[in-house]
């Protein structure tokens, strides 16, 4: 009886962890290459309250997301389309084709920059990460 | 009487003839009058700079300034501005007074010359052995007696012979992106030339507190002024842009930092810091400014590579366009901690806890040097070491390079540090290089050797 519970517990145990990575793991792209993200560091504030979640990359790294990401667009991309698609926010242009845009909630950051990313006419977008430099 | 008073009407009317003869001759002189120049006779210049004066004429006209032939060997003048120069830097101990003949044209062809002579003003000099701490700089020459007294490996300095004496950085100017700088450290006086804070978007680059440090022991590596107080830094005349970063860094923040640099003119750009994860935007910022920037010649931007004795992974210090920077220690072998991999360009002196990098500390009590307040020794109870201080080795370097020859591109630089690096360390290099050391240790004087190859 002993034996068939804690078999059952190890089951149910498994299925749990393996139910939460899925609903947590997100992803952001790198050279048009998945990275893996895994939220990080739970906070007991109301998400909404907080101005960054943190993630931990594949590589271990931890990265803020804020509502803010970075797109790099093609020379004849209309980025007007998607900002009214997407309801974005123009924050500036940094420089030539790359801009920082803004989202009206960060829960919609990393999923906007995939979408934006998978858009023929842009060369890449990923969330304006927050990243610790290190002294060396 | 009649006669008389008649002869004396007549001379006061003939006197009025001249007159006005005087001032219709001065009308007509006045037209072909050449250029008057309203410069004074006599300056007197400070030695060591090539400045020397403008030259200017009341003329309305354009005109155009040119030196007597003779001056042309010593003197150099823009005949737009009239801006006279020397050619090299006037030396009192030398020559303490010049002249030269300057000539100044109108578009009629008119011309004035004028000669003007060149007071030189002694000022104090001071010289490497003025440094009270110059013989703890180990990593640039061997001094006997300090490295018998710690077992130095007698190649374990970059072999900076006399060419410290020769060349300064002067005119190279350096951004270095860094955690805060006391701008008023007795070693930077007019070294600094712009600053920003990129969490206040101001000036202001002071440390925060005492941990902050690391950007003035940077300073100092490259920068420290030749005089008679502590260190010399290997570019002791470059101009220092000072950008101070935060901890927690956005992308964005980290691409207006790069583009900053850029924006104040920086020809070099130190980073003695990294975040194993550079995001493609920064990356690709880097990698346009190393390729573009410079009015196409490329940044030179120097990456220290990290201290945890790791693969250097997708670290900024491994972006194919950034120069790489490992650590060496006393030993001329690579040091324990020092980062590795494929994009692993050289290594430089950047000590280990038994023999530190003498370097600037925070003046005073906001430091954390426990010998000389105001300096970081070789062997402070917290002594300057990683590849932190092996970065700004190699961009002060770099600034003399710069200074003997402007023209050099960033790939010009790179194969000129990489053909020149000494192999050391145990390991087998293949194609000259290998993960550990790179291309090997850097050599400044067969650098320097070699630019002459290059002209």
């Amino acid at each position: 009886m002993v034996a068939f519970y804690k078999g059952h517990m190890k089951i149910i145990f498994i299925v749990i962890i393996f139910i939460s990575a899925t609903v947590s793991a997100e992803y952001y792209y790198e050279n048009n290459k998945k990275v893996a993200l895994i939220r990080a560091k739970p906070n007991n504030q109301s998400s909404s309250l907080v101005l960054i979640d943190y993630y931990e990359s594949d590589k271990g790294n931890l990265l803020g997301v804020s509502n803010q990401l970075i797109v790099k667009v093609s020379v004849d991309n209309d980025l007007p389309l998607y900002i009214n698609d997407f309801n974005l926010i123009v924050i500036k242009e940094m420089s030539k084709n790359l801009y920082l845009l803004e989202v009206t909630d960060k829960s919609l950051t990393i999923e906007t920059a995939n979408r934006l990313n998978e858009k023929q006419d842009i060369e890449y977008s990923h969330p304006n990460f927050i990243k610790k430099s290190m002294r060396r | 009487m009649f006669k008389l008073i008649c002869s004396f009407i007549m001379g006061i009317f003939l006197l009025g003839c001249n007159h006005q003869a005087d001032n219709s001759d001065t009308e007509t002189v006045k037209q072909i009058l050449p250029p008057k120049f309203i410069s004074p006779n006599q300056v007197s210049v400070s030695e060591n700079q090539t400045e020397v004066m403008t030259v200017k004429t009341d003329s309305v006209q354009k005109v155009t300034y040119s030196l007597n032939i003779v001056d042309l060997d010593t003197f150099i003048i823009d005949k737009v501005t009239g801006d006279i120069s020397f050619k090299i830097a006037a030396d009192f101990e030398i020559r303490n007074e010049y002249s030269f003949s300057v000539i100044a044209s109108d578009t009629d062809g008119n011309q004035s010359t004028k000669k003007i002579i060149v007071n030189i003003l002694d000022v104090a000099e001071y010289h490497l052995i003025d440094e009270p701490y110059f013989y703890q700089q180990w990593y640039l020459n061997e001094n006997a007696e300090f490295y018998s007294t710690n077992a130095i490996d007698s190649q374990a300095h970059i072999n900076a012979k006399n060419l410290l004496k020769q060349y300064t950085g002067n005119k190279i100017k350096i951004a270095i992106i860094d955690d805060g700088l006391d701008v008023t450290h007795e070693e930077l006086s007019d070294a600094i030339t712009h600053t920003y804070d990129i969490s206040t978007g101001n000036s202001n680059v002071a440390h925060t507190n005492q941990r902050d440090h690391h950007g003035t022991a940077i300073t100092g590596i490259i920068a420290a002024r030749l005089n008679g107080k502590g260190i010399k830094g290997i570019a002791s005349n470059a101009e220092i842009v000072f950008l101070k970063y935060k901890a927690g860094m956005s992308d964005s923040e980290t691409i207006d930092l790069f583009l900053k640099a850029e924006e104040f003119g920086a020809q070099i750009i130190n980073c003695s810091w990294g975040t194993y994860d550079v995001s493609q935007a920064v990356k690709e910022t880097i990698q346009n400014l190393a390729i573009n920037g410079r009015d196409g010649k490329g940044i030179a931007i120097v990456f220290a590579s990290g201290n945890d004795d790791l693969d250097m992974r997708n670290d900024e210090s491994a972006i194919p366009e950034v120069i790489s920077v490992g650590a060496s220690s006393k030993y001329n072998l690579r040091a324990w901690y020092s980062n590795y991999g494929s994009q692993l360009d050289v290594i430089a002196p950047g000590g280990s806890d038994e023999l530190g990098i003498t370097t600037l500390d925070n003046m005073g009590v906001n430091g954390i040097s426990s010998q000389d307040e105001n300096y970081l020794l070789f062997d402070d109870v917290s002594p300057f070491i990683g590849t932190s201080a092996a970065a700004p080795i190699v961009s002060g370097v770099i600034a003399l390079m710069l200074e003997k020859n402007p023209t050099l591109t960033r790939i010009e630089i790179e194969n000129l540090l990489k053909n020149t690096s000494e192999k050391i360390g145990f390991h087998s290099y293949q194609d000259g290089r290998n993960d550990y050391y790179g291309y090997g240790k850097i050599n400044l004087y067969k650098i320097m050797s070699s630019i002459d190859d290059i002209n």
